[in-house]
């Protein structure tokens, strides 16, 4: 997709920019963004390098473990699906606990666990997401980072008088995409679930049955 | 508020840290080495997509498109500024650093565009490559209401990045 991304933008630009006269600004701009990457760069590498320093520090003394406790009466309720006390759940919970403190380099790893441990629990997925796959995917596609780390780095580098005033801000935007993506996946799993519900009653009445829905198209996501 | 939260994320890690017995220096230094390789990977894909946002923003295409869709975010006070950075948050990381990048050269990090943006970078995420890494991890292709559900997030963010700047701060 970035393939497709990458070479529509710079062919736009090109002929928008020849055709409204601004071919001299473009020239300079393609030959000016080698050192414009340097800048950024500049900026960037420092302050991953050192908040993937302390993080280090966070990871090795287990803060995560200990964070994870606190975390799963909440996982329980968003996700009441998942095997209590199982290694789903636990892995859930540390990569929740994992992107809370901007551990990028350790959410995705624990989130890719998360996501096998409930392939596994779940048994006959056949290449479809289960519901707590979908709503765990959106919890990661929030961004939940208490402290956006890069940002206020660039943001103090391009002069901001106070980098950290957008933080209340952040946290508040982030619960309520975080809510709206739940609420939208708890609206949108409604008619599985009564698929699932009619399938459990049916399922009463004989193997046969049984056998006849699960060659249907939504029935799979009933276990 | 912000400024005690760094200093206790910072601080407060080491003290724990150096509480449980971690050789918190000698841990630091390894996280850092692998903070700077991941920096360093991410250079190449930097140095391509600020060629095209560079050369996007000159071009005029995007005060043009800015135009266009002014009526519609005009309505919920989101800055004209921030469409690029909304339209290419979801699918780059590195992109929306980029654009965001410039949105501060442009309009200085604590205008109004400034902070919105800065926000809305805060509060989502790269969607779509979350989606393709994790699914794709577990040979999952069918999604479901995932996409669906993860824009409707970002979507959400977006408007609430301008709500907030414009009520709290």
């Amino acid at each position: 997709m970035m393939n497709y991304i990458f070479a529509g933008l710079v062919i736009i630009a090109a002929i928008w920019g020849v055709c409204s006269g601004n071919s001299s600004e473009v020239a300079t701009a393609v030959l000016e963004s080698g050192s414009g990457t340097v800048n950024l760069m500049l900026t960037v590498v420092g302050a991953m390098s050192l908040w993937n320093g302390i993080m280090a520090i966070a990871e090795k003394s287990k803060l995560t473990e200990y964070a994870t406790g606190l975390l799963r009466p909440v996982i329980r309720l968003i996700m009441p699906n998942l095997k209590k006390g199982g290694d789903a759940e636990k892995y859930v919970c540390m990569n929740v606990v994992s992107n809370l403190l901007g551990l990028g380099n350790a959410a995705t790893p624990l989130g890719l666990k998360a996501m096998s441990a409930m392939s596994r629990e779940h048994g006959d997925l056949r290449g479809r997401a289960s519901p707590e796959m979908m709503t765990f995917v959106v919890i990661n596609t929030a961004s939940l980072q208490l402290l956006p780390t890069m940002l206020l780095t660039i943001r103090s580098e391009a002069g901001s008088s106070d980098p950290m005033g957008i933080i209340p801000c952040v946290w508040m935007t982030s619960v309520a995409a975080l809510t709206a993506g739940l609420l939208m996946c708890f609206i949108l799993g409604v008619p599985q679930k009564l698929v699932q519900k009619e399938r459990r009653t049916r399922g009463k009445y004989g193997k046969l049955h049984r056998n006849n829905l699960s060659g249907g198209d939504s029935a799979v996501w009933a276990d | 508020m912000g400024n005690y939260i760094v200093i206790i994320s910072a601080a407060g890690i080491v003290l724990f840290g150096l509480i449980k017995r971690v050789p918190v220096f000698d841990t630091f230094i390894e996280g850092a080495l692998e903070g700077l390789q991941s920096a360093l990977k991410i250079m190449p894909a930097l140095t391509a997509l600020t060629l095209c946002v560079s050369m996007i923003k000159a071009s005029g295409c995007l005060d043009a498109a800015g135009q266009a869709l002014a009526p519609i975010i005009g309505a919920v006070n989101i800055p004209t500024e921030t469409v690029p950075l909304m339209l290419i948050r979801p699918v780059s990381g590195s992109g929306a650093l980029t654009v965001i990048q410039n949105i501060f050269k442009t309009t200085g990090p604590d205008s109004y565009a400034g902070r919105v943006a800065s926000v809305m970078m805060g509060s989502t995420e790269t969607t779509f490559y979350t989606i393709a890494v994790y699914f794709g991890s577990v040979g999952i292709k069918k999604t479901g209401y995932t996409v669906p559900a993860a824009l409707t997030a970002d979507l959400t963010g977006m408007i609430f990045a301008a709500l907030t700047v414009t009520f709290f701060m």
